[in-house]
């Protein structure tokens, strides 16, 4: 009972502070724009007056992209060097958000209050960014401790030192799960541990990470079920949108709108679930307290 | 009627085929034949054999010598010419070093010959070089005269080397015999007189062998299944060995390959019979290595002719085994899988397509494979390319995933302009002379596009008389790029004027024989409003004036500027539209290096098309090639929408990791 109150709860606070999602959003549309703008511009420039771009109304075409990428590479590597500078600076401006919308889902105010989002974005933002960057070094290891054993189990890849190419598969196939598990408890843990910090204002992030690591093993079984449900509720997200969006079949500029419109709606679904988890997961941990 | 059918059938297999599956009559001039007795020690792992060559001069030439491939001295030591070209070399262990030694040679009249055995190295004087051996003979080979040798050989089989060897329990038997070098007489390919052409084994480069008549018992340990060119004629087994007698006729070489844990799978294409030596995790993809086999035979028999041979062996190697994937062999040809592999990425009906193409580009027509590789590989490329779309539309990686596929030939030229160096040389060059790298992408790539070219150029129709003309007329011999050459100009005059041949063959000239890149380019459109005749003309007494000039629609100079961008010259199809609606068709012999085509009216140009219909695929810049004042950015707007989305998508799932 304890897990659907969470969720719903979760459901609930999300909705009431959907601003925040809203805001998010249009960032990342923004600075979505700041890359793809340019490489726009560049097509329209380049190639604009040329024939060949009627084809990619309908999508990939290899000839188009790879005579483009002979012709103006030179052009089109700072837009690779661009969007790559992008994406590390909204992982910057998420790690600012996260202690924002956490303060908001930990005190629960009747409506959304920018001036409590904000000081706690400004306030919490260095510790979560340092909390971030360990679990991503966790992470890392725990990825690198498996491809190790896969290489190894795998003699190293080498398809003559092997008796058959399914040795590979078999050993992905038994290898891949016990990642995803260890990886996504690893997760939980992350997430567990940010709570604490925001919730309890903790001043180290050791300190949050071990209460985390604590909390998690306490209460691991239900903790990592509702985990499990919010991924799986991610994955339905996935897979529909990739059905949805391949349903689509594209031939003029009234189904390219459709195309982004959709697009867009599952970026703001996202980060409406991504939201929704944390805000479930707050409540989970609220859940467990001593009252 | 139908049993009319049945007994025309039977009596053309058994006109064809004589006793068993021998040819009643040779379609080759089996020049060279070979007779041999091998065994293979599994332990030691090596091959004992003794040989008997018989080699008939083909000139009126009075021959001294005789030189042999040793192809295993390749992997002798470190330093061969095989060794210092290849960048990969690399000898894991002892027991990969490997050898050919030939122990003994007696003529047919009892002359020891072994003393005269010493090694040459035409190619670059390397002394620790010995892939070549000559014999010195003691009794002159007469003109248009049979010689008769025996030769003791024995060899120490790589380990896991290129395209030859063994590991583990597999063996892959390639270039693994001494085999005669093919005699030039004076005017074949480009001989000014009669000599050997034997060149010594080079990283880069294949082969080049003579045809002839294989005779050869394989004594194997009795548990294993050796799959080999040619049919079999006869299966024993003694005690613990068994022995296997191949014979194949009018092939130009040999290959054969062992493995306890082969399964055959066979299947009846007309009357050649298809036999697919395959490990049992791979059994899966039997369908598809027999499929695209068949779907190749049905292509060749209606573009050429039908394949002549009663057998034709696909091997797939184990995974241990790549070492051997992707080679052609006569009657056989090795063309790896992975059970793994989607059925949509076909790369194993690629392979086989091309593999089996070779039966025709360097088995049949045995073009020199070392001296011009592209005769071969970008024939077969080109020919792969073509039956892979025809067979298989959505293309050779066709990953049904968010509307991804591509189709093989376009995926042949992207590979080609891709590549680092597209003017890495010219595609006449020897194959060992790009010290550089680049070879692949010039003798398949350039070969495949090429022909492609030339095929736009002069039309389907034309393109497959010029191949069956080049058959038919070559079959069984050695062609060279000059003869090919002389196809096409005796060819497209069927089709064409003689001076659109003339550009033809100058295309094909530069394509071959230089390194010249192709880009035509629309430079430009204008439309310029004619101004009406003002000011005095002639006399000075009237002047015309705006007011005195009446006209009820405007005039324009429309005009199309077009520019040939690199050194390559090629006829363009010019295709201008015009507002009213109107087309034309002009015709460009591409020589300028700017042309203009001006149009005075009342019509404005909007849209021009150089080669409209893509037939010249070498041009490698397609993007240019046309220019419209009327741009829908409709497709700009679906890269912008699709790429924004990516790009937010790629945030909110970097956010994952916080």
């Amino acid at each position: 009972m304890s897990l659907l109150r969470s969720i719903t709860q979760g459901l609930r606070y999300t909705w009431r502070y959907q601003r925040v999602i809203v805001f998010i959003y249009l960032l990342t549309l923004v600075l979505a724009t700041i890359v793809a703008y340019p490489l726009q511009q560049l097509l329209i420039s380049t190639v604009g007056h040329s024939l060949l771009v009627n084809d990619l109304v309908q999508g990939f075409n290899y000839t188009f992209l790879n005579d483009f990428k002979n012709a103006y590479e030179g052009s089109f590597t700072p837009i690779l060097n661009q969007s790559i500078l992008v994406l590390a600076l909204s992982y910057l401006l998420f790690s600012f958000f996260t202690g924002g919308y956490l303060a908001l889902f930990t005190t629960q105010p009747d409506r959304y209050e920018g001036s409590l989002f904000w000081s706690n974005c400004a306030r919490f933002f260095g510790r979560i960014f340092r909390l971030s960057l360990c679990f991503l070094l966790l992470q890392g290891g725990l990825l690198f401790g498996f491809l190790s054993i896969f290489y190894q189990m795998t003699s190293g890849f080498s398809l003559f030192e092997l008796e058959c190419e399914q040795i590979i598969i078999e050993n992905f196939y038994l290898l891949s799960p016990i990642y995803f598990i260890i990886a996504s408890i690893l997760f939980l843990w992350q997430d567990m541990s940010k709570i604490i910090l925001v919730q309890e204002e903790k001043k180290w992030i050791l300190g949050a990470i071990g209460s985390g690591l604590r909390f998690t093993l306490r209460y691991f079984l239900r903790s990592y079920l509702l985990y499990l449900l919010l991924f799986c509720f991610w994955l339905t997200l996935i897979v529909s949108n990739y059905f949805l969006s391949t349903s689509i079949t594209i031939i003029d500029s009234t189904t390219i709108g459709y195309s982004f419109l959709l697009s867009q709606v599952f970026v703001i679904l996202r980060l409406y679930l991504k939201l929704w988890s944390a805000s479930s997961l707050v409540e989970w941990y609220n859940l467990q307290q001593p009252t | 009627m139908r049993l009319l059918f049945i007994t025309l059938s039977f009596l053309y297999i058994g006109f064809t085929y004589g006793q068993g599956k021998r040819f009643l009559s040779p379609l080759s001039p089996r020049t060279t034949n070979y007779t041999m007795q091998i065994k293979l020690d599994t332990g030691k792992k090596q091959v004992i054999a003794k040989q008997e060559v018989n080699f008939r001069n083909p000139s009126a030439d009075t021959i001294w010598t005789m030189p042999f491939h040793l192809y295993y001295n390749a992997f002798k030591n470190n330093k061969t010419t095989f060794a210092s070209e290849s960048s990969g070399f690399l000898i894991s262990s002892p027991d990969a070093w490997a050898w050919s030694e030939v122990t003994q040679v007696v003529d047919s009249d009892g002359n020891n010959l072994t003393d005269s055995l010493h090694y040459i190295t035409p190619d670059d004087h390397n002394i620790y070089d010995q892939t070549v051996l000559e014999i010195r003979l003691k009794k002159p080979i007469l003109p248009f005269q049979n010689y008769t040798i025996q030769m003791d050989w024995q060899a120490h089989i790589p380990l896991k080397s290129i395209r030859t060897g063994y590991n583990k329990d597999y063996y892959f038997m390639a270039q693994w015999y001494p085999k005669l070098g093919v005699y030039e007489p004076t005017g074949m390919r480009f001989a000014t007189e009669g000599q050997w052409n034997c060149h010594q084994y080079h990283a880069n480069t294949e082969y080049y062998g003579e045809f002839g008549v294989y005779d050869i018992t394989i004594d194997v340990p009795n548990n294993y299944i050796v799959g080999a060119s040619g049919f079999l004629e006869e299966e024993k087994i003694t005690g613990k060995r068994k022995t296997y007698r191949y014979i194949a006729e009018d092939v130009i070489d040999f290959a054969w390959s062992a493995n306890p844990d082969f399964i055959i799978i066979k299947d009846q294409w007309k009357s050649v019979e298809i036999q697919l030596y395959v490990k049992p995790e791979h059994t899966c993809n039997a369908n598809r290595f027999l499929d695209a086999a068949k779907y190749t035979l049905d292509f060749f028999e209606d573009y050429i002719e039908p394949y002549p041979y009663p057998n034709l062996t696909i091997v797939s190697p184990p995974c241990y085994g790549l070492f051997s994937g992707a080679m052609e062999y006569p009657t056989l040809f090795t063309a790896p899988t992975l059970c793994l592999l989607p059925p949509n990425i076909r790369t194993t009906e690629t392979l086989t397509m091309h593999e089996l193409t070779h039966q025709y580009f360097m088995q049949m027509l045995a073009t020199n494979e070392q001296e011009e590789p592209w005769l071969d590989e970008g024939f077969t490329a080109f020919f792969e390319a073509k039956m892979m779309d025809k067979y298989y539309p959505k293309g050779v990686f066709y990953w049904d995933y968010m509307n991804i596929n591509l189709g093989s030939e376009e995926y042949r030229r992207g590979r080609f302009f891709n590549s680092v160096n597209t003017k890495a040389g010219a595609m006449s060059d020897f194959g060992w002379h790009f010290k550089h790298g680049g070879q692949r992408e010039i003798f398949y790539g350039k070969g495949a596009l090429t022909l492609q070219t030339l095929e736009g150029l002069t039309g389907e129709a034309c393109m497959q008389k010029i191949i069956q003309t080049y058959f038919q007329r070559w079959k069984f011999k050695h062609p060279c790029r000059n003869d090919f050459i002389t196809i096409v100009q005796k060819v497209v005059p069927q089709f064409h004027t003689e001076a659109y041949t003339q550009k033809v063959l100058y295309f094909l000239d530069q394509a071959i024989h230089q390194t010249s890149a192709c880009d035509y380019k629309v430079q430009s459109i204008s439309n310029k409003t004619i101004q009406p005749l003002k000011g005095y003309v002639g006399q000075v007494d009237t002047l015309l004036t705006d007011n005195g000039a009446h006209q009820s629609q405007e005039s324009y100079e429309a005009k199309v500027i077009l520019y040939r961008s690199e050194a390559m010259i090629v006829p363009q199809d010019i295709l201008i539209t015009f507002d009213n609606g109107e087309k034309i068709l002009e015709k460009w012999d591409g020589i300028a290096r700017s042309k203009d085509f001006t149009y005075i009216g009342t019509r404005k140009i909007v849209c021009v098309e150089l080669d409209p219909n893509f037939k010249i695929t070498l041009d490698q810049n397609l993007l240019n090639n046309s220019y419209t004042l009327q741009p829908d950015h409709t497709g700009i707007t679906r890269y912008f929408t699709s790429f924004l989305t990516w790009i937010q998508g790629a945030m909110v799932s970097t956010s994952t990791l916080l």
